[in-house]
């Protein structure tokens, strides 16, 4: 299934419209970004791609979890964001060139 | 002999914004239990379904550095949320077993100076507390017993599923045996391991409100008053949408919805407070008042 979807955004067979690959895409992108998901941003970027009016029809949840202290605006960026942006650059590095990595320490032969 | 246990601990996105309650929680029973958390350091989201099933490659990179930050510290994973479980175990599993996939996440992690050879075991810590503090050490803590509190106990989709390590892939019952040990009564919940609707609420919600709607028939046609939940999407999907399901369908449902660990810790005697009871979008309060004595 995840295969099936993976050929679909490489190959742009998306149907028009379609909530679940913004999401997706978004999801990614802020994952690359700040190390984590911060929902609230999340779900607002998916909205405002997708379906702006529908931020109206969710201001009484938002409102009610904001009056609980479970709604923070500001996402959290992990201190390791550049080390993890740098092993995703050495990963993409190596399959671009084809060079396939070797043995490595403490590997079992 | 008091238990002590010694773990990492990876909250996971979710538990930073609208499911703070949870790892109160969590963190305040484990003390209470001798299970010492430690978090992770610096860790990073796991990807879950999300980012694994378009960028598989980089999914398993990302839960490889947090498995790795743990390695380091010498210390085994325990998670709350189901969907980091299940990401994080299946990169252990894959990793594991692939020799090239692993090799090609070692190559990626040494641009960090970082290294993961494959020794950490991720552990769900309802199971930990149920394996591995077990049934008479929980009731010595038990100061505060959840009488006749008839709950729901709803595992979601990814807690035994695909693995099933640890309890049945269908039909878990780790859940319902702990809120035993307080006290409670589960209640029959044959939709116990069916999905919330989670991410459609977003994508589908027509399709997610009836998922919603069906657990919430499900637990009440079987008398439960509240829903235990283990997964912090699951949670914040069954209580924040019971309004739309209300509107869609004609129904009036009202359950309150709590984390396991937030019973645990009011069968342990902690407050509401405490345990961010006061927190939840359908009050406890009345349900609460009724069953467990001085809350």
């Amino acid at each position: 299934m995840y295969e099936l979807k993976r050929l679909g955004v490489e190959f742009g067979l998306v149907q028009e419209g379609a909530v679940a690959p913004v999401l997706s895409k978004t999801f990614v992108d802020m994952v690359d970004k700040y190390g984590r998901v911060p929902e609230i941003p999340l779900m607002m970027t998916v909205l405002l791609k997708t379906n702006p009016l529908r931020i109206l029809k969710m201001i009484p949840h938002g409102l009610k979890l904001f009056l609980r202290g479970r709604m923070p605006f500001l996402p959290h960026r992990i201190s390791g964001i550049s080390e993890l942006q740098k092993c995703s650059g050495a990963m993409t590095d190596a399959l671009v060139s084809g060079v396939h990595a070797g043995p490595v320490t403490g590997e079992e032969t | 002999m008091e238990t002590h246990m010694e773990f990492s601990y990876y909250p996971g996105c979710s538990l930073e914004g609208m499911n703070k309650a949870y790892d109160k929680s969590a963190r305040l029973v484990s003390k209470t239990l001798g299970i010492d958390l430690t978090e992770l350091n610096d860790w990073n989201c796991c990807g879950a379904s999300a980012y694994m099933s378009i960028q598989e490659l980089r999914a398993h990179l990302l839960s490889a550095r947090n498995l790795a930050i743990a390695e380091r510290e010498k210390k085994d994973l325990v998670v709350v949320c189901p969907a980091c479980l299940t990401t994080l175990t299946k990169s252990n599993h894959y990793m594991g077993e692939d020799l090239k996939l692993r090799r090609t996440i070692a190559s990626a992690l040494k641009a960090a100076n970082l290294q993961y050879l494959g020794t950490v075991k991720v552990r769900h810590l309802l199971e930990v507390v149920v394996n591995e503090i077990g049934e008479q050490e929980i009731k010595t803590k038990v100061t505060r017993p959840l009488t006749s509190l008839k709950v729901a106990p709803y595992y979601g989709c990814q807690f035994t599923r695909p693995f099933g390590e640890f309890d049945d892939k269908e039909f878990p019952v780790m859940l319902d045996t702990l809120l035993k040990w307080l006290g409670a009564e589960p209640v029959n919940f044959p939709l116990k391991a069916k999905c919330c609707g989670g991410m459609l609420m977003t994508t589908n919600e027509p399709v997610g409100l009836g998922l919603v709607r069906s657990l919430l028939d499900c637990a009440t046609q079987n008398g439960a008053e509240c829903i235990a939940t283990i997964c912090p999407l699951c949670h914040i999907t069954l209580e924040a949408y019971q309004g739309n399901v209300n509107k869609k369908f004609a129904t009036s449902f009202e359950v309150p919805t709590l984390y396991f660990t937030q019973l645990m810790g009011l069968a342990f005697g902690f407050s509401r407070k405490e345990l961010g009871i006061n927190e939840e979008l359908i009050s406890s309060k009345a349900v609460l008042a009724r069953r467990v004595e001085a809350v």
